[in-house]
Parts: C-alpha cells; structure tokens; sequence
C-alpha cells in the first residue's frame, strides 16, 4: 500500500477553505469588486504553498463560473491566471512586512483586473484604453476593498491557518 | 500595539475615503445623458430573428433607460454594477439561458445599459441571445 501524500485532516482543511473563498465571494457579489478573496488567496498561497493554493483556486473558479453561468474560456481564463499571479505575489510575500504585503495585493488586484482587459483585446477585439477606463472604478474599489481586508485579515488568517497546521496535521 | 492599530484604522478610514470618493466622482463623471435632443432607432429582435422598429425622438438629459421604460414594458434588476436588463415588451430572458445583448448601429456594446449615451440617428438593437 502507498502512503497518500495528503492526509485526510489536511483534505478537509483544503475542502473548507475553498467552500470559505466561494462562498464568501457569492455573498459579496452584490457589491462590485467588494471581496475577501485577494487576502484569502494570497493567506492561501503563504500558508499552504503553491500546488495546493492552485488547486483551492482553481474549484473556486470553477464553482464560481458555473454557478454564474460564466464558464467559458473568455471569463474563467482571466480570472484563473489572474489569480495564479496573486498566488505568486502571495508566495513570494509570505515573509515579508504587512506594508509589503498590502502593496502586493494593490498590485495582485490590477494585475487581476488587467487579465480581463488583455483577454477580451486579444479574443475580442476591444479597445482596451476605452476598457480599462471605464473598469477603473471597479479597479480602484477592487484595491481599496484589498488594502483593508489584508491590513485586518491577513495576519489572523494566516495565524489560524498556521495553528491547525500545527496542531492537525504535522503533530 | 496602539499606535500600529490607530495607523491601520486611519489608512482604512483613508481608503474607504478613496473609494466612496471615486464612486461619487465617477457617477458624475459617466452619467449617460443625450448632450442635445434628437431621434433614434430601436429596434427589438428575438430569438426566430423577428424584428420590431421604433423610430423615437428624444431630449437633451434623456437616457437609453429612460426612453425604453416610456415606450416598452421593461423588466429589469438594478444590480452594483448597473442595470441588468431582462425583458423588452415580449421579449424576456432569465439571465441564465437567454439575455439581451445590445448592439449600436450593428456593432456589439461593450457597455450596459446604464452606460450608454443617446446619440442623434444611432440604431440600437435589443436581440435576444441564448447564452
């Protein structure tokens, strides 16, 4: 017999917090561009390392596309790829100073937008000047809504996830 | 512990400053008016690809929502991100198997309803789209 190289408290775990970043992002999805899912995305990404953020990631975009009738590679591309860049930003940030990460997230969040604006001018044919300007409320919500929540959450976050870490799953 | 929890709570205070600023700024800003009166085309196409024209006329400060709603039964949601458009007189969609898609003079529009500015002798067609 293989030994499974996930443990079963640690696929419980994964499970729970990709049901935390949908449906939190299902309950916000009245306020545009109002979210927690730039810092859980990127607690995710510090916490739990690349591999498995991407895979708590991806079922969220997969869930969040075909509950919102979306799925199709024009709106689930971008949005994946852009938040495998938050990923990275996240990854890369994980032991740097909350000043830092907060700029990260400013950054992640308009790279995020950005993959949007680049999809639809490359598929589309768009005019991506007359796109990001008139995505740029959206965009500045988008930063605003992720400088605030990471400034607050992303330290708890990261602690509670540290601790179950440590007391379920590496004991 | 203090001081660090007072910087936070006032960069937040800041942002939050930032953000209902921009909003207010950019409704201002993007408030889809007709500059001048005039006419437009409206034409509503449904799924069979049966077409009905109006020619309207309209005033300067109107908008495309307001001339719809005074010249068709409208049905629509307002949502954050504007005006979800769901129905035209016979025409109505649920969002999820058929929606309108606006076009201007047979070009598709990358902006909804609530964007969209009256412009003398535009067309702007409704047609019913299976998603």
């Amino acid at each position: 017999m293989t030994k499974s190289r996930i443990k079963t408290s640690e696929l419980a775990l994964l499970a729970m917090l990709t049901a935390i970043l949908f449906v939190q992002e299902t309950l916000l999805s009245s306020l545009p561009n109002i979210q927690l899912s730039v810092v859980l995305i990127m607690v995710y990404a510090a916490t739990l390392g690349i591999p498995k953020a991407t895979l708590v990631m991806t079922l969220h975009v997969l869930l969040d596309n075909m509950i919102w009738g979306s799925l199709n590679p024009l709106t689930a591309c971008p949005m994946w790829l852009g938040w495998f860049i938050l990923i990275l930003i996240g990854f890369a940030l994980k032991k740097a100073p909350l000043p830092i990460i907060v700029t990260g997230s400013v950054i992640g969040s308009l790279i995020y937008c950005w993959c949007f604006a680049l999809f639809n001018y490359l598929f589309m044919d768009i005019n991506i000047v007359a796109y990001i300007t008139a995505d740029i409320l959206f965009e500045i919500l988008m930063c605003c809504s992720s400088v605030v929540t990471v400034m607050f959450l992303y330290r708890p976050a990261e602690r509670l996830i540290n601790k179950y870490y440590e007391n379920h799953i590496n004991k | 512990m203090r001081k660090q929890l007072f910087i936070k709570i006032a960069i937040a205070v800041l942002v939050v400053a930032i953000a209902v600023s921009s909003v207010i700024i950019y409704k201002k800003l993007h408030t889809p008016v007709a500059d001048v009166g005039g006419g437009v085309t409206i034409e509503l196409v449904d799924l069979e690809g049966n077409k009905e024209e109006k020619r309207l006329d309209f005033d300067e400060g109107d908008t495309l929502f307001d001339l719809l709603c005074s010249n068709y039964e409208v049905t629509y949601e307002e949502t954050g991100y504007g005006i979800l458009l769901l129905g035209i007189d016979d025409i109505q969609t649920d969002f999820t198997s058929t929606y309108i898609a606006i076009y201007i003079n047979g070009e598709y529009s990358n902006l909804g309803l609530s964007s969209i500015i009256l412009e003398e002798g535009n067309v702007y067609s409704f047609r019913e789209m299976r998603v």
